[in-house]
Order: structure tokens, then C-alpha cells, then sequence
């Protein structure tokens, strides 16, 4: 079947090149995975204010999960659920610690530290692409006008 | 999620009720269908309504009515009015709709465009990065279908998505794309209904102060407009938005079928109806705490809340709204996917002398193939292609400038075009494995419109678009 | 900088409006489509 497609024949060079950036991108893609950091079990932290608790068998006696900011006042409860995770989102930046309460015992799980991500970057970002989004309005306005 | 589950028995019921009614109707339509333009281009002659409709309708998916509540969970204000965002790519297809039909207008596929535009490498590439996202699209919706359908209901994983699979390439195969724009204007109207019912609900049942008050104390984050992961994100979801809908044959071959003078404004009225739908199907996930309810996973946020809210009957409106959403997007996608291999793989490449009642045959099979293919992906529920559909970011965008400079400006040559998909693919990934997903698009789209400039600015040749109308 | 409950509220219902408006133009649309004879 390659040979009834009559490719465009592309110089060496571009060929190289192409060779090159397809082998660079499966070797990032595997040193990402192989490297990828874990973090301590009783120590977290997010960058967006979300975090995952996954369920374990021992959590089954106990009624809440209690998330307590670093001064020990409750931020939020949330009822245990036999089996089911919990996805926790909206924290804003600081650290929380997260705690399974029943009415006689607790479990300490983790702290989270949460920084989100710099308003600068965030902004940076943004403008970048307003700026080709602008620009792609432009020109599709002129294309149409000269139509 | 056990509290609001539908018996197997109703379930199954609703399916079979849903699936010989489509069935019989995509029968029915596509009685009529006597050449490959009938059937897969709906005889290039669909008016305003069914337009529109279809239109909304297949850009209306299991993402609508799952995402934009997982993304409200998770980013709050923005992550609602981010997802609302993706309406971009409808309104700004619309100008692009007419001008394609100006252009082609015996043009079947986006591959037609591509190919005479730029040449067969450029095609090469964007076939590649066309079938890549529809294959990724097709296989995330049929596993979707099993996911959802298991959870909202005593159904097992494979007989949900086998269901949802059997009833839309049966209705496809039977009435090519009359039968997908027909079925999408009911499902249009009954997605519509069903999620403003679960939004007055919301707000009936907790009421803005509640939530706002909720919020404030237990997740702050998601009130705050200065949001940085939410801002982050925000254009490069623009930008996915835009270069799913401006690459992919869905979009294009609905171009191609809507009557002359029909196409920009359908788009343009699509867009603005579909925009304000992800914040009504979002924001429910602001009363997920003030309803006392913790997802085990962020995506179940809006059938979780909506079942809350609405109890037993909530458990057959959220399966209706979400077969619904599933099927209005996955026919499109059969009947596009088919179009697309039918004429840029068959005919061009394999039999370019094939007749329309050959290639009417061929579309067919291809139909039923792909649903095959996709049953047998989805059927090992890969869980990495949640995490594909992601990165088809980088791909999709990647094509936005070869497409708009494609259409109107004449000094791009194929090959620039070629390095400016093939550049910015590789540039969007690398962005995606070090930074993050959130760069993914943005990178991909600004290195292609570099290389597309370049292209321009050295560029000696001058496209004639009369050589459009040429058969390649 | 957080969004005030009014705006919340403002935002939600002007969309909620929008998308109740929406099914009624479409069977307005598909009516003017039939009697015209311009369906497909």
C-alpha cells in the first residue's frame, strides 16, 4: 500500500529531524513515568486545592473524615462511606490535616499542604493565549472581509 | 452511588425502548438513501432547524453533562465558565462552514480539503491526527457508555456499552447521516429539558445563599475568580475546543450537508445556544457539599448530585439525559469516521474508480467495523484512554492555522502546513509529559502558527482556490 | 476576589433562561422548516 501513496519526498534533513523529535518525546515520556516522584505517605501537597483519599479497609469503623486547618479548627466533615473514596476540592493555600473521627477513636491519615499555582504563571498563561486568540479573531475577520 | 441506582429490569427496558424506536426511524429515513451523497451527506440539502439542532446536539456529549460538573467541582466559577468556553468552536467554525462550501462544493470530507489544498503529505499528517482523535473520541464514548450505564443502574459494564454500541451503529448503518441529524434534534430537546429540570431543582431544593454559604466556609477556592490552576487552563480548553471542532470530519461533513447559505448560520445560532449549557449542567456540583455528598471520583459529582436531588425518578432522567448525550455524539462520530476512511482511504488510495454504489457499501461495512473495533477497545477498559483523549489536545490544535490559513491564505504551501501539524503535535506533547496538560494545546497552536507564519513570510507561491473544485 | 452570591445567582439564571429558550427556537425553527418544505 506504501507504494501507492507517491509520498512528497522530504529532504534528509527533514527527515532527521522529524526521526529526532519523535525518539526525544518517547524518551521524555518514559523518564516521566520512571521518575515520578511519591511522596511521603503522611505528607502531601496539591497545587490546585484537590486531593484524592483512597479508601482502605481499616476505615470502616469510623463515621467522619474530619479536615482541620493547621490551627486545629475543623474546615470541613465529610461521612464515611463504606468502600468509597473522597475526592476533596476548593482548599485554598495552607496546610490541612485530614482525620477519621468515630465516637471513640481517631486516625490520623496525612497533612496536604496546598500552594496553588503562582497568580503570575496562571496570568502569563492567560494572556498568552488571549493574545493568539485575538489574533485568530483578526484573522478570520480579515479573511472573511476580503472574501 | 448504590442510593440511586435503576433496577436492571428498568434499565433494560429503556434501552430496548430506546433502541427499536431509533432503530425503526433510521430504517425509515434512510429508505430513501439511493447514493453515497444521500447517505452520507444527507443529499447536501439539510435546512436551518435540523441544522442547528444537530449541530448542538453532537457537540452536546457525556463530557457536557460529566465534565462541566467535574470541572465546577474542581475549579468552581471558572471551571464552569471554562468548559463554557468550548462554544468558541462552534461560533467560530460558522464563518469556515460557509467558506468551505463556497470552496468545495462537491467536497465530501475534511481530507478533500486537506488533499487539494496542500498536497498528499500535509493529508498524510492530518489523517494521521484526524483518525488518531476520532478513534480516541469513539472508544471514550463507548467506554463511557459502559461506565455510566453500570453505575446509574444494576447493568454490568459490557452490557451497557454493547447496548449504546448496537443501537447507534444500527440506526447509522440503516439511515446514514438523516438518520444521526434526526435522532440528534430529539436528543437535542430531551438533554435540554432534562438538565435545566435537575438545575431548577438545585436550586429550588438548596438555593443560592446555602450554597454560597457552604462554599464559602468548605471550599473557598471554588468561589474565587482569581482562581490560578482555573486560569491556567482556561485557553488552552479554548484552544482543545477549537481544534477538535475545526479539524474533525464531524463538523466538516455537516458543512458539506447543510443546504447552500445554511452552514454559518447554524454554527453561529448552535454556539450561542450551546453556551450557556455547561453552566447549567456545572454549577449543580456548587451543592455537593451543602447536600452532604463526597464523589469517589470527581466525574460522578453531577449524576451524584442530580440523582440526590431528584431521588428514584432522578435515576431514569439522568440515564435518558446521559444514553441521550452518548448516542448524539457517538453517531456522528460513526457516520464521520466512515466518510472519512470511505473517501480519503478507500477512494483515494485504494479504489479511486470505486462508483457511488460501491462506496455506498463500503461506508456501510466501515460502519459496522467501527463499531466492532471500538467494542472490542473499549471491551478491555483501558484506562489510559481517558488520559489519550487528553493529550489528542496536542494533535487537534496543531491543525487550527493550516486550516484557517488553508481557507484563506493562498501564500501557505502543503509543505509548511505539514511541518506546522507535525511541529506543533511534537511541541504540544513535550509540553504535556514536562509541564502538564494544561500546556499541552497553547504550545501546540503557537508553535504551528509560528511555522505556518514563517511558511507565509518566505513563501513565493500563490494558491488558485478554483484548483479547489478540481477532483483530486 | 470572590464571586458574590448575587452575581452567582445572576449568572446561573440568565443561563438557565437562555437553555429553556433553547428547545422552544428549535421546535419553533423545525415548524417554520416543515411548513416551508425546507426540512432537507
Amino acid at each position: 500500500m506504501f507504494s501507492l501513496l507517491r509520498w512528497h519526498t522530504m529532504s534528509r534533513p527533514a527527515t532527521l529531524l522529524m526521526t529526532t523529535c519523535l525518539t526525544s518525546l518517547v524518551v521524555i515520556a518514559l523518564a516521566t513515568t520512571a521518575f515520578a516522584v511519591t511522596a511521603a505517605e503522611n505528607e502531601r501537597s496539591s497545587r490546585d486545592g484537590t486531593v484524592e483519599v483512597l479508601w482502605e479497609s481499616g476505615y470502616a469503623q469510623y463515621d467522619t473524615l474530619l479536615i482541620a486547618s493547621a490551627r486545629g479548627e475543623t474546615v470541613a466533615q465529610y461521612p464515611v462511606i463504606e468502600g468509597q473514596n473522597w475526592v476533596i476540592t476548593g482548599m485554598e493555600d495552607g496546610r490541612y490535616q485530614f482525620i477519621l473521627e468515630s465516637q471513640s477513636s481517631s486516625k490520623f491519615l496525612f497533612t496536604l499542604g496546598v500552594t496553588h499555582y503562582s497568580l503570575s504563571a496562571a496570568f502569563s498563561l492567560f494572556v498568552a493565549g488571549l493574545v493568539m486568540f485575538l489574533y485568530l479573531l483578526f484573522t478570520l475577520i480579515k479573511g472573511e472581509r476580503s472574501d | 452511588m448504590t442510593d440511586f441506582m435503576l433496577a436492571r429490569d428498568t434499565a433494560l427496558w429503556i434501552l430496548v425502548a430506546f433502541g427499536v424506536v431509533w432503530v425503526a426511524w433510521g430504517w425509515y429515513l434512510g429508505r430513501n438513501n439511493r447514493t453515497i451523497e444521500d447517505y452520507a451527506l444527507a443529499g447536501r440539502n439539510v435546512g436551518f432547524a435540523m441544522a442547528t439542532a444537530t449541530a448542538m446536539a453532537t457537540w452536546i456529549t457525556s463530557n457536557t453533562t460529566l465534565v462541566a460538573p467535574q470541572l465546577t467541582y474542581q475549579f468552581g466559577v471558572w471551571g464552569m465558565l471554562g468548559y463554557s468556553m468550548a462554544a468558541l468552536g462552534l461560533i467560530l467554525f460558522a464563518p469556515l462552514a460557509q467558506r468551505i462550501r463556497t470552496l468545495l462544493p462537491d467536497g465530501f470530507t475534511s481530507g478533500d480539503f486537506i488533499y487539494r489544498r496542500y498536497g498528499r503529505f500535509a493529508w498524510a499528517l492530518f489523517i494521521v491526527i484526524s483518525l488518531c482523535y476520532a478513534f480516541g473520541w469513539l472508544v471514550s464514548l463507548g467506554m463511557a457508555g459502559g461506565l455510566l450505564l453500570s453505575s446509574l443502574s444494576d447493568l454490568s459494564y459490557l452490557t451497557g456499552m454493547t447496548a449504546i454500541l448496537v443501537i447507534c451503529v444500527g440506526y447509522t448503518l440503516l439511515g446514514g447521516l438523516k438518520a444521526v441529524i434526526a435522532t440528534d434534534f430529539v436528543q437535542s430537546i430531551v438533554i435540554i429539558t432534562g438538565v435545566v429540570i435537575v438545575a431548577w431543582v438545585c436550586i429550588d431544593t438548596v438555593g443560592f445563599e446555602t450554597m454560597h454559604t457552604t462554599l464559602t466556609e468548605q471550599q473557598p477556592a471554588l468561589l474565587d475568580l482569581l482562581f490560578p490552576a482555573a486560569i491556567m487552563f482556561f485557553f488552552n480548553n479554548v484552544f482543545f475546543g477549537i481544534g477538535e471542532i475545526f479539524h474533525s470530519n464531524v463538523w466538516w461533513s455537516r458543512a458539506f450537508a447543510f443546504a447552500p447559505g445554511i452552514g454559518k448560520r447554524s454554527y453561529l445560532a448552535a454556539g450561542l445556544l450551546w453556551l450557556p449549557i455547561p453552566i447549567v449542567t456545572g454549577f449543580i456540583a456548587l451543592a455537593a457539599t451543602s447536600l452532604n455528598l463526597i464523589p469517589p471520583s470527581a466525574d460522578m459529582v453531577g449524576p451524584m448530585v442530580a440523582a440526590k436531588l431528584l431521588g428514584s425518578i432522578g435515576a431514569v432522567f439522568i440515564f435518558v439525559i446521559v444514553f441521550s448525550a452518548l448516542a448524539s455524539s457517538m453517531d456522528s462520530l460513526l457516520a464521520a469516521t466512515s466518510d472519512l476512511l470511505t473517501q480519503d482511504i478507500v477512494k483515494k488510495l485504494l479504489r479511486p474508480d470505486a462508483t457511488s454504489d460501491t462506496l455506498l457499501k463500503v461506508n456501510r461495512y466501515i460502519v459496522i467495523g467501527l463499531g466492532v473495533g471500538t467494542w472490542c477497545i473499549a471491551a478491555f477498559k483501558l484506562a489510559t484512554l481517558g488520559a489519550l483523549l487528553n493529550f489528542t489536545g496536542a494533535f487537534v490544535a496543531s491543525t487550527i492555522w493550516p486550516i484557517v490559513y488553508g481557507l484563506y491564505q493562498p501564500k501557505l504551501t502543503g509543505k509548511w502546513a505539514g511541518i506546522a501539524m507535525f511541529a506543533g503535535t511534537v511541541s504540544g506533547l513535550v509540553g504535556y509529559f514536562t509541564i502538564g496538560f494544561y500546556v499541552a494545546a497553547i504550545i501546540s497552536c503557537g508553535v504551528s502558527l509560528a511555522c505556518c507564519r514563517i511558511g507565509i513570510w518566505q513563501s513565493k507561491d500563490m494558491f488558485h482556490w478554483h484548483k479547489l473544485e478540481e477532483k483530486g | 476576589m470572590t464571586i458574590s452570591e448575587s452575581a452567582l445567582t445572576i449568572l446561573v439564571y440568565v443561563c438557565l433562561f437562555a437553555s429553556c429558550i433553547s428547545p422552544l427556537l428549535l421546535l419553533y425553527w423545525l415548524i417554520r422548516d416543515f411548513k416551508g418544505k425546507k426540512l432537507w
